[in-house]
């Protein structure tokens, strides 16, 4: 009797495991995410959408209903209200023209930009739709001082994670290597995913002293240097390492180490020119041939022809 | 080596000092973080609120090219090594110090709490960020007209947290070093006056025989030393008295020897002795030898009473016939002494005992009542019992004892008037014997006695036998 009873209880346990861990699998693996209102009405939730995709116009019924009407789940709210009706939508060119009736107005700022959100974040991931526009009896919708808003479309959104304020954001780079010999400097294009706490300029560095991807060319950042800390300010870049890059590294020339330093971080449109400083005096001349002391720009005799 | 009580100890200490050094090590180390985190934010969060009220009266969120404010935001920035974001109402970003999410909408769960006025804090411990949300109020205080949003890295407490690790690791193995000497050294100190007991002991045992174990360092040691300064003192005594039984013993079983030797030594030095003369001393060699033979007897009967405890062969005996036998036998011997033997029974005893030995009480007892009687006395034995015990009590008109003598009576060879012991006879074993056999049977054995009006014997003993516990 207690052993069945044990049975049943072990068998119930494991069901819970394994739907638990279903449903985290779902939403991180979906294809594609459709945004509720969670129930404090302060953020989005994620759920795993699976509705029609094949029928553009189908697709956008059906995923415009789904945001309309919500899950059975009390945590998950539609983000529409109630008494917002939508009254139609065209998608003509891959726009999608959303028209409210007048109520939409009476909603205060936080649930209007949230609905707002979750509107374009789920409806631009379908095919076919890249731009979304909203009217409001007719109108386009307008800022609080009037002037109307464009089409949106998915990256005017931050994608924040979780409830922080960072979020994870992709940028493309140039970074400068130095070749086989150690006398030029070629360079490099990588895209690269990041948290938006950090500055640009330090994710540069960063990845300088990650090296290279493949083996045609080598890195100029000798391991373990440290990036104490960078700042911008009036375009100037400001970068303080420590003793690390004093290292030498066999066969690359100190011109090159520090102008593949410069020259990556001055693909930045922002930044003019480049200091560098090492543990934060930057009165020294670089392995005898650099003088840190004056701001640096990009040197394009370097790179190879 | 795991057995060594020192080995133990040295272990111990040892574990205690690493485990406290461990657990202090922890717990500094990660209340450091978190108070230099709590601390760095406080500060921040001081500087976000100047800095808030700046913006707003400078109008910064509708017009974001002040370059006093940009500069300062550009400061703030630049001081912490972090980001400022400044939001508007409608959540659109309208000023990024790393110029990355500039004109987009932010919709986080923290910026929406800020936008209710609340402020928040958010510590991102994987990627080392404080993340701060201060609500910008509009001039009377009342409604959040915009956010500010500010991210700062903790590289530096995190490479503080790093240099007070490796600090704290240099301290730790210092520690522990001094843990192992000093507890090799107290370990020591401790298990000292054991070692020192162990040797005492050990020259004791090679013969040293005055000394006594002294180690009062410890009361437990203390303790130690005197349970085993009584039981080394027991073990002397008897070793004394087993000495001078041996010497009574030899004494004893000399003396008819020493007769004997006399008699026979008489009779050789005179060439022609008479029949008579021959046969009178052949008598009074007889008797010796009877003697000799009676004190061996006895000898071997007490040794066995001492050795075989274990195996008496007890039964259900009713105690009146078992001493109307022995009295039957021992009548002719009063007679002769012409002593009257009177028994008295107050009622019929059935007890749990060795008949044989308990008969070796009786006859004793009444055997002496006899002997040291005076001529026309009496012997009276009686016989009672109550739920637990029979008591058996021997009366005699004989010669007493007197009172400062009675406590040695049951010693083996003892005897109180050592000049007639020889005319009365006996070998000095039987009042040993009886109280060896009372006391197998878990009884006791009293006497009172008066001198020249007579000795009373008490015996006790339990009407079911106690087995010895094991």
């Amino acid at each position: 009797m207690n052993k069945v009873k044990r049975w049943i209880i072990f068998c119930f346990c494991l069901g819970m495991v394994l739907l638990v861990g279903c449903r985290k699998e779902e939403i991180s693996s979906a294809k594609y995410k459709i945004y509720y209102l969670n129930a404090e009405q302060t953020g989005l939730v994620e759920e795993a959408y699976r509705g029609e995709t094949e029928n553009q116009e189908k697709a956008v019924e059906e995923m415009l209903r789904c945001l309309r009407e919500g899950t059975e789940l009390i945590e998950e709210q539609s983000v529409i209200p109630d008494n917002v009706e939508l009254l139609e939508y065209t998608l003509k060119n891959e726009k999608l023209n959303l028209y409210f009736s007048k109520e939409y107005y009476q909603m205060d700022v936080v649930q209007e930009v949230l609905c707002r959100a979750a509107l374009v974040r789920s409806l631009t991931q379908l095919d076919g739709v890249e731009l979304v526009m909203f009217y409001v009896d007719g109108e386009p919708l307008h800022k609080r001082d009037g002037s109307p808003y464009g089409y949106f479309q998915s990256e005017d959104f931050v994608q924040n994670t979780g409830s922080s304020i960072h979020s994870y954001e992709e940028m493309e780079l140039t970074l400068y290597f130095s070749d086989k010999s150690g006398k030029k400097l070629v360079p490099q294009t990588e895209t690269i995913k990041y948290n938006s706490n950090q500055s640009p300029e330090m994710v540069i560095v960063e990845q300088l002293m990650r090296g290279p991807s493949g083996t045609e060319l080598r890195g100029t950042i000798p391991k373990g240097t440290k990036l104490l800390g960078s700042s911008l300010k009036n375009g100037i870049c400001y970068l303080n390492f420590d003793e690390g890059l004093l290292q030498p590294l066999q066969d690359i020339s100190p011109e090159v180490i520090i102008y593949s330093i410069v020259n990556s971080v001055m693909e930045r449109e922002n930044v003019i020119c480049v200091r560098i400083a090492i543990n934060g005096d930057s009165n020294l001349t670089f392995q005898e041939s650099v003088k840190l002391g004056e701001p640096l720009s990009k040197n394009l005799k370097l790179l190879e022809e | 080596m795991i057995k060594s009580l020192r080995v133990r100890i040295a272990f111990l200490l040892i574990a205690f000092v690493f485990a406290t050094a461990f657990v202090m090590q922890i717990g500094i180390l990660s209340s450091y973080e978190q108070q230099a985190v709590a601390v760095r934010t406080a500060e921040i969060q001081n500087q976000c609120t100047i800095l808030g009220n700046q913006l707003v009266s400078s109008n910064y969120l509708e017009n974001t090219n002040s370059a006093v404010m940009n500069a300062e935001l550009s400061q703030l920035s630049n001081l912490y090594n972090g980001r400022v974001v400044v939001i508007n109402k409608e959540f659109s970003i309208v000023k990024d110090t790393y110029n990355l999410q500039e004109g987009k909408t932010i919709i986080s769960e923290d910026v929406v709490k800020c936008y209710r006025g609340q402020q928040t804090v958010n510590y991102d411990e994987e990627n080392r960020f404080i993340e701060i949300g201060t609500p910008l109020f509009d001039t009377e205080g009342r409604h959040v007209i915009g956010m500010m949003l500010v991210s700062v890295a903790t590289d530096g407490i995190q490479a503080n947290v790093k240099f007070l690790e490796s600090n704290a690791k240099v301290f730790f193995l210092i520690v522990c070093l001094i843990a192992v000497v000093a507890a090799w050294m107290i370990s020591l100190g401790i298990v000292r006056p054991l070692n020192r007991m162990s040797r005492c002991i050990e020259e004791m045992n090679e013969g040293y025989q005055g000394n006594h174990l002294n180690e009062d360092t410890y009361v437990e040691t203390e303790r130690l030393a005197e349970a085993f300064n009584r039981l080394w003192d027991k073990y002397k005594a008897l070793d004394e008295s087993r000495d001078e039984f041996v010497a009574n013993v030899s004494h004893e079983l000399k003396t008819p020897l020493t007769s004997m030797k006399v008699l026979s030594d008489a009779l050789l030095s005179q060439p022609d002795t008479p029949v008579e003369l021959y046969q009178e001393f052949m008598k009074d060699l007889s008797e010796e030898i009877e003697r000799e033979n009676k004190i061996i007897n006895d000898l071997l009967v007490l040794v066995k009473l001492d050795k075989t405890e274990m195996n008496l062969n007890i039964q259900s005996q009713n105690i009146n016939t078992l001493v109307e036998r022995i009295l039957k036998r021992l009548r002719p011997i009063a007679e002769r002494q012409n002593v009257e033997l009177i028994f008295e029974s107050y009622r019929s005893v059935v007890a749990e005992v060795d008949e044989v030995k308990m008969a070796l009480v009786i006859t004793n007892l009444v055997e002496n009542a006899i002997k040291y009687n005076k001529e026309n006395g009496w012997v009276k034995v009686s016989l009672n019992a109550d739920h637990k015990y029979f008591y058996l009590k021997v009366e005699d008109s004989g010669i007493g004892i007197p009172e400062e003598e009675t406590k040695q009576i049951f010693e083996r060879f003892y005897r109180v008037d050592k000049s007639h012991s020889r005319e009365i006879g006996g070998t000095g074993l039987g009042l040993a014997i009886a109280r060896n056999a009372v006391i197998l049977h878990r009884g006791a054995i009293k006497v009172h006695s008066e001198l020249n009006e007579g000795t009373i014997f008490n015996v006790r003993i339990p009407l079911s036998y106690i087995r010895p516990t094991l």
